[in-house]
């Protein structure tokens, strides 16, 4: 997938190109402001009519930004899976997790009910959620964000999408879930050949999963490279500023637990 | 003693259906003390009843059973009023917590206003100072909160607290929605007020890495119970709690060094 992208008026991204390659994880790294939840939008399709989007975005030889909005609408139900940060708005309140999760199948699949409820439960199980079969019948309030997420990670994995974009699904979790969410997502490549976008302000959880590493600041690409790359020499001054940042706070951390 | 909390319970009714009312027990006979001059870190999982703590502790909710005394007064006694301004706060919620029609100059007086009788003119200087002390200068005084971003309006927040000389300041999730970036910046303020101005932090968190970067002694909480606390934060190592293990398991796997990135990646 190639992008090139130009917004007008207000310029919001200036004139960025980068590629996602198959069954890689490319993270997005930016502090908030940066456009990076607005870069994927834009390549779904998902933006109102006063954005002037310019440029192209190929997935499989199809140009989305071009392409009419049936083929897209398809493209987004079953190829592209979107993870968001905050999975409580991702869910109905009133309904249980394996209703909604039978309800999403049934639509997108095109599968019927009794083929569908089996599909939940090793949806569940595969996220390492304990007690799958009690998890399913709870309402969203009953359980945790990080399980939330992590039940949202399994119904997007049980589409069989092609690619995964994952728009800070870390951020609202508590930090002891953070890490159980993110190796649902490092495991995903292993097992699923799915290929993602992965966006965060936090280099911390982007370097647990990310192959490839775009740095964003003000709507530009300042830094793109392989994570071992950005991660071990940076050349940016912003991406250090980010790496060295976050390397104070873990720094104090590590020195304590040592 | 600045702060005592003895033995606090804390209840919600919560609704069942129509008829059937059912009592949420939040808090379940929470004691600790606060210390001149430290910040104490109270860590748990989202749910376990930290923010209700705070709520109790600031005063603007009173515990069914069990007392919280500031400078030995007890805060919900006829005489508690006059120690209110002894305690300040700081939400996550940095946008809700300010009027966006205020500017910021008028809600930085605001709690001046209450507590001291200024000139206009004074009020003024007073709130350039505090601006200053929080690392902003005094071209924010005429601007609306959206045209902030969310670490300068926490900036905002901060002075406001600091404005009336409080002795120890709640500050529940206070970095928790900005980027990791901004969140050092906003620590490394706290950390700098701390050494300038004789001031104690109740520093209210699910994340144990910024836990470890300011506090001097933590408390572990869990579903409404202190399950364990670390006196000195150097010997966070050694906690023996299995939920306090845990929290420490997870942070230390979020931390692995980003310098050896191949050993890093999650499997
Ligand atoms: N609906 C919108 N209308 C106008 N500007 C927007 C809209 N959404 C975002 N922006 C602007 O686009 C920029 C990038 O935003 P965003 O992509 O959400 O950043 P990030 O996800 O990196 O935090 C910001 O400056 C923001 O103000
Ligand atoms: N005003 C309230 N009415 C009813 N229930 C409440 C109220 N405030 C908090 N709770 C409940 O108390 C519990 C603890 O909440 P809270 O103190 O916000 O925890 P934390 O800050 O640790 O996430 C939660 O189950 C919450 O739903
Ligand atoms: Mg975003
Ligand atoms: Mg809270």
């Amino acid at each position: 997938m190639d992008f090139k992208d130009y917004k007008d008026v207000v310029h919001i991204i200036r004139d960025i190109s980068f590629s996602l390659k198959k069954n890689h994880c490319l993270g997005i790294v930016g502090e908030s402001g940066s456009g990076k939840s607005i870069t994927c939008r834009a390549i779904l399709g998902l933006l109102g009519k006063n954005f002037n989007i310019e440029g192209d975005a190929f997935f499989e030889g199809i140009n989305l930004l071009k392409a009419d909005k049936r083929r897209i609408r398809r493209i987004r139900g079953k190829e592209v899976s979107m993870i968001l940060q905050n999975p409580m708005t991702s869910f109905d309140p009133l309904y249980s997790i394996e209703n909604q999760m039978i309800e999403t199948l049934v639509e997108n699949l095109g599968i019927s009910i009794s083929e569908a409820k089996p599909l939940c439960l090793k949806a569940v199980e595969e996220m390492n959620i304990i007690n799958p079969k009690v998890v399913l019948k709870k309402y969203p309030h009953e359980l945790s964000g990080g399980m939330l997420q992590r039940v949202m990670i399994g119904i997007a994995l049980t589409l069989k999408p092609q690619i995964i974009i994952a728009d800070e699904p870390t951020t609202a979790v508590d930090s002891a879930n953070q890490i159980k969410v993110l190796k649902e997502f490092a495991n995903i490549k292993e097992k699923y050949h799915t290929s993602m976008i992965f966006i965060s302000h936090d280099l911390g959880a982007i370097s647990k999963v990310a192959d490839d590493i775009i740095v964003m600041k003000d709507g530009r690409i300042v830094e793109q490279g392989t994570a071992k790359e950005i991660l071990n020499s940076p050349k940016n001054h912003h991406t250090k500023y980010l790496i060295d940042t976050r390397k104070s706070l873990v720094d104090r951390f590590n020195y304590i637990i040592k | 003693m600045l702060l005592q909390v003895e033995n606090v319970y804390k209840s919600y009714s919560k609704s069942c259906g129509i008829i059937k009312k059912e009592k949420l027990q939040v808090l379940k006979g929470v004691s600790f003390k606060l210390h001149r001059s430290e910040c104490l870190g109270i860590i748990g999982e989202s749910g376990s009843g930290k923010s209700t703590l705070g709520r109790l502790i600031i005063g603007v909710e009173k515990p069914d059973n069990g007392n919280i005394f500031i400078n030995n007064t007890n805060i919900n006694s006829s005489r508690g009023k006059s120690i209110k301004k002894d305690v300040s706060v700081v939400f996550q919620d940095y946008f809700s917590s300010v009027n966006p029609r205020f500017k910021i100059i008028d809600i930085i007086s605001e709690p001046i206003r209450v507590y001291e009788k200024l000139s206009k003119k004074d009020t003024t200087l007073k709130i350039i100072n505090l601006l200053e002390r929080v690392g902003l200068s005094k071209k924010f005084l005429s601007r609306y909160p959206h045209e902030l971003s969310g670490g300068q309006l926490q900036r905002v927040c901060i002075a406001r607290a600091i404005a009336t000389k409080p002795k120890f300041i709640v500050l529940d999730e206070a970095i928790s929605s900005l980027d990791v970036s901004i969140q050092v910046q906003i620590l490394d303020l706290l950390k700098e007020l701390k050494n300038d101005i004789d001031i104690s932090y109740i520093f209210i968190t699910h994340d144990l890495t910024a836990v470890t970067y300011i506090c001097d002694r933590v408390i572990f909480f869990h579903d409404g119970n202190i399950v364990e606390q670390v006196d000195n934060i150097e010997d966070l190592k050694n906690v023996k709690n299995d939920y306090s293990k845990n929290l420490l398991q997870a942070a230390t796997q979020m931390n692995v060094r980003e310098a050896i990135y191949e050993n890093q990646r999650v499997s």
